[in-house]
């Protein structure tokens, strides 16, 4: 397959966001790998989990250590599929577009089905690409120690932004 | 004697000091093409050596990534070390400039990723 059927960004932008009792949380990731397969829709977005970077180092480090253990589990990732995708919409597109897209996600060693809706609009001469969804930390296993639940929300926001050049 | 059991106390928290540190604050100094090489050929003992340690990687400048956040690639033979910089470098790099930039390798995707980067030697002049 050549480059041409595929769109690429190396430096996507994933930001989570909990609103706690005592204290936001807040981490953001510019490193996220995302590549659009233009002949079928396919997407595959992954990420390392010690390139979240929190305001403070010391919410970081439990991050890293404590709930998502990133040296046992490096990654997260989603493997999934934009539906009803056609390539060509992007040639002309002028207005925003959104497929709806669905797949798999991996995060803490611990994969679910999950489904969100993407929105491709363009940008300067680039096609920029969001999406926002929520995760519940449960479903991933990400066990928080009681000490600090009251500081933790259940469920935090996910948005992914990518930019791909037009080929 | 009081002067000589502040000398001991001195000594011995200097070398808790160091011992708590220096596993963590010791930076590994290693070629883009040599890091890349054990990445692509085995992930897991490629972690084990580098995942959330201090790198400090020698290489050619293959591309210029962006500005937000500024981010660059090192050739590495059969793929490159992505350089995310805190703050864009006060000196203007080029394809083609060999640098050693220290970052905190982060692991490996398409490329190995280091963030937190910065520049300690150049040889851009």
């Amino acid at each position: 397959m050549s480059n041409a059927q595929r769109l690429m960004d190396r430096n996507g932008k994933v930001h989570f966001f909990s609103e706690a009792p005592l204290e936001d949380i807040e981490a953001t990731n510019k490193q996220a790998l995302a590549v659009l397969d233009l002949s079928n829709g396919k997407v595959a977005v992954s990420m390392l989990m010690k390139g979240f970077h929190f305001e403070k180092s010391l919410m970081e480090e439990h991050f890293n250590e404590n709930y998502v253990e990133s040296d046992k589990h490096p990654k997260a990732s989603f493997s999934g599929q934009l539906e009803g995708f056609d390539a060509s919409a992007l040639d002309n597109i002028t207005d925003s577009l959104q497929f709806p897209a669905s797949g798999k996600m991996s995060i803490h060693g611990v994969t679910n089905d999950v489904e969100t809706v993407v929105t491709f609009k363009p940008e300067g001469g680039k096609i920029s690409v969001r999406t926002q969804f929520w995760v519940k930390v449960d479903d991933y296993d990400i066990d928080i120690p009681k000490m600090v639940i009251s500081n933790i929300a259940e469920e935090v926001l996910v948005t992914a932004q990518f930019s791909f050049e037009r080929s | 004697m009081v002067a000589g059991l502040i000398f001991i106390a001195t000594v011995v928290i200097a070398g808790v000091i160091y011992l708590s540190k220096s596993p963590e604050t010791s930076t590994i100094y290693v070629p883009a093409k040599t890091l890349v090489e054990h990445y692509a050929s085995n992930e897991k003992s490629a972690d084990k050596q580098y995942l959330g340690k201090t790198v400090a990687v020698s290489g050619t400048v293959a591309q210029i990534l962006g500005d937000s956040p500024y981010s660059i690639l090192l050739e590495g033979g059969s793929g490159y070390v992505q350089c995310e910089f805190k703050t864009k470098p006060a000196t203007e790099i080029e394809e083609g400039n060999n640098l050693t930039v220290q970052g905190l390798c982060t692991g490996y995707l398409l490329d190995v990723i280091l963030t937190n980067s910065k520049i300690i030697t150049d040889e851009t002049n």
